[in-house]
């Protein structure tokens, strides 16, 4: 059997679920923004806008082409023409979705630390983005990659909920570690299979609690 | 403390539905803006269709349009989410 993700056989297609309920979350937030964007012209919530849509659509993409991978590897073809075309688009569906899911973390790093001068955005997005895509090692690249970032991301946060108090705030916060900490997880899928399932347990949490923020703001 | 443009915003388009019908001294006054901030924010929210000129009289006053009203339901919901993320 074909084996694309270090994973519990059980577990896959379940992954696939999860990562369109993220996608769904990502848009609503996404949407949201652009919303107060239109009212107020203000580029810091076209940005967070941008950093959203990046995020949902490359969950979107994540998600199609391990759908597509799981529906090729169930079909009665040889195990050589499955190996190599799941290999490809296997490899091309988690270029797409590190190259949004950087950009996107990325505009999040802008926004958290004010940075304003174009050319030190532009320089970091270029190292970040070569560093990822050019490693041999794509994978343990971007999630060092990401922790780095999502690190800077989540003390953002924390002092915005230290400063503010509020449980909105707080829940963001927590939201955000527990989104570091899954990446933190998926580092090391290949020690044991319930490790995937692990990175993918705290990535629903972060995104379930980012849910929450959402219902608790549009019910005010 | 310095306003944000969500608040300023939020401030002149309360101070419109207070009154139903404001004129642009009152405005000015209660939108605590200096007279080019006010014209600036005036133009971009009648640009954005959230007040509408109005005469009367040869008098000139601001009313709010219903996407100015609805804005002003969806304030407090668009003010958390801005906080909540620190933006």
């Amino acid at each position: 059997m074909v084996v694309i993700a270090n994973s519990p056989q059980w577990f896959l297609g379940v992954d696939s679920a999860l990562e369109i309920l993220f996608f769904f979350i990502a848009l609503g937030i996404a949407l949201f923004s652009m919303k107060i964007y239109r009212y107020t012209s203000r580029k810091r919530f076209l940005f967070f806008h941008l950093a959203f849509l990046f995020m949902a659509v490359s969950f979107l993409v994540r998600s199609v082409t391990n759908l597509f991978i799981y529906y090729q590897i169930k079909k009665d073809i040889s195990v050589a023409t499955k190996l190599a075309a799941v290999s490809n688009i296997y490899d091309m569906g988690f270029l797409i979705h590190i190259l949004l899911m950087l950009t996107a973390y990325m505009i999040l790093i802008a926004l958290s630390l004010e940075l304003r001068d174009i050319r030190v955005i532009t320089l970091l997005f270029l190292m970040v983005i070569l560093a990822a895509v050019i490693a041999t090692n794509t994978y343990t690249v971007y999630y060092v990659i990401s922790v780095i970032l999502l690190a800077y991301i989540v003390n953002h946060f924390r002092e915005n909920a230290k400063k503010l108090g509020t449980k909105t705030s707080k829940a963001v916060f927590a939201a955000f570690s527990l989104l570091l900490l899954s990446q933190g997880v998926f580092l090391f899928v290949h020690m044991h299979p319930y490790m995937y399932l692990l990175g993918h347990l705290f990535q629903a949490m972060a995104y379930g609690m980012l849910f929450i923020v959402f219902i608790l703001v549009r019910r005010l | 403390m310095k306003r944000d443009k969500l608040t300023i915003i939020y401030d002149v388009l309360i101070a419109i539905q207070r009154k139903e019908k404001i004129k642009p001294t009152h405005l000015l006054y209660k939108s605590n803006l200096s007279y080019q901030r006010m014209k600036e924010y005036l133009d971009d929210l009648m640009q954005k269709q959230l007040i509408l000129e109005e005469s009367e009289k040869g008098q000139k006053f601001f009313a709010l349009t219903d996407k100015g009203h609805k804005f002003l339901q969806e304030y407090a919901k668009m003010r958390e989410f801005t906080e909540s993320f620190g933006l």
